[in-house]
């Protein structure tokens, strides 16, 4: 995007000498960015998705404590409004918590379809600002 | 509460499940504009006519109800929400107004026995309210601490234990 915007000027970049430079390399950094932080290689993509935030393999022995009074409809309208890295914890509360979390359509579609969207949401520290939901109805736009 | 007012249009409501303690069938008389916010006795009024305005209520224990009828009469002149609600712009907004707030300053069982009751009665904004609160006590908390809150035991195996160590160091890259 920056590169459009430096051909879109080039009287006033011309004018001004170094913009064209600065934006060069703001591009290059972002360039590099994205490929350091945002892009996962595929291996460690295939290999998170199995492991990482799939089902556990054991079924759970304990129940979800005070919160086991609601139906499984209530136990998402709570859980979907949480931001995502809210969500993610929420998983790591129990085996039956991380059961329910995997049951919202909107997880496991983000999972499976757009899983390097969310590294990029875990790794620039912003998950706490979306919702799965947020990142569900933009995927379905 | 109720019986101090002068009710223009009463309903009664009569909870098969009484309140704990003195039990005064006349605080559970309501208007009835305040009772048709529970969509579910809206309707039953509908159905039954204008003559009957009695009403048992199976489920809800009595001390609930006059709780979750509290609410109805604070929101009685609020504007009908519709039945296809715009989910979007209603999850997105995590506050909730200073009033509520305050109404569900309750211990966790009340506040649980008010959201079961919200969804049985079918009252839409306080089942909102409700799970919204519940969300709140969840976000920004460690799941140790969440499950302190809910007294929730903890059952993942050893390896699993060490397999969500790695998503953490994995995501905190």
């Amino acid at each position: 995007m920056s590169t459009n915007n430096a051909t879109a000027n080039p009287v006033q970049s011309s004018e001004k000498p170094g913009t064209k430079d600065i934006i060069r390399v703001a591009g290059y950094y972002r360039h590099e960015f994205f490929r350091s932080v945002i892009q996962t290689d595929s291996l460690q993509v295939d290999r998170g998705i199995k492991s990482m935030f799939g089902l556990f393999a054991t079924s759970p022995s304990a129940t979800l404590g005070s919160l086991e009074v609601f139906p499984v409809e209530i136990l998402h309208e709570i859980l979907l409004s949480l931001d995502m890295g809210s969500l993610l914890r929420f998983r790591h509360v129990n085996l039956r918590a991380s059961q329910i979390v995997y049951t919202i359509r909107g997880y496991r579609t983000v999972i499976s379809r757009a899983f390097q969207a969310l590294c990029a949401i875990l790794r620039t520290n912003i998950a706490s600002w979306f919702t799965f939901q947020d990142l569900f109805n933009l995927l379905c736009t | 509460m109720a019986t101090s007012k002068q009710i223009k249009d009463p309903v009664k409501l009569i909870p098969t499940i009484p309140p704990s303690g003195e039990f005064d069938i006349a605080n559970f008389t309501f208007e009835r504009k305040a009772v048709e916010r529970s969509i579910l006795l809206k309707n039953m009024l509908e159905d039954l006519g204008g003559t009957n305005t009695e009403i048992p209520i199976p489920n809800v224990k009595g001390d609930v109800l006059l709780k979750v009828m509290d609410w109805c009469d604070h929101h009685m002149n609020d504007p009908p929400t519709t039945g296809d609600e715009d989910n979007d712009s209603r999850r997105k907004t995590t506050d909730i107004e200073e009033w509520d707030q305050n109404f569900l300053q309750v211990d966790q069982e009340m506040l649980f026995e008010i959201i079961l009751a919200a969804n049985y009665l079918d009252i839409k904004a306080l089942l909102d309210i409700g799970c919204k609160t519940v969300a709140n006590m969840i976000k920004g908390k460690s799941p140790e601490e969440i499950r302190k809150t809910f007294n929730i035991q903890n059952d993942f195996t050893p390896e699993e234990e060490a397999q969500i160590r790695a998503e953490n160091e994995w995501a905190e890259e």
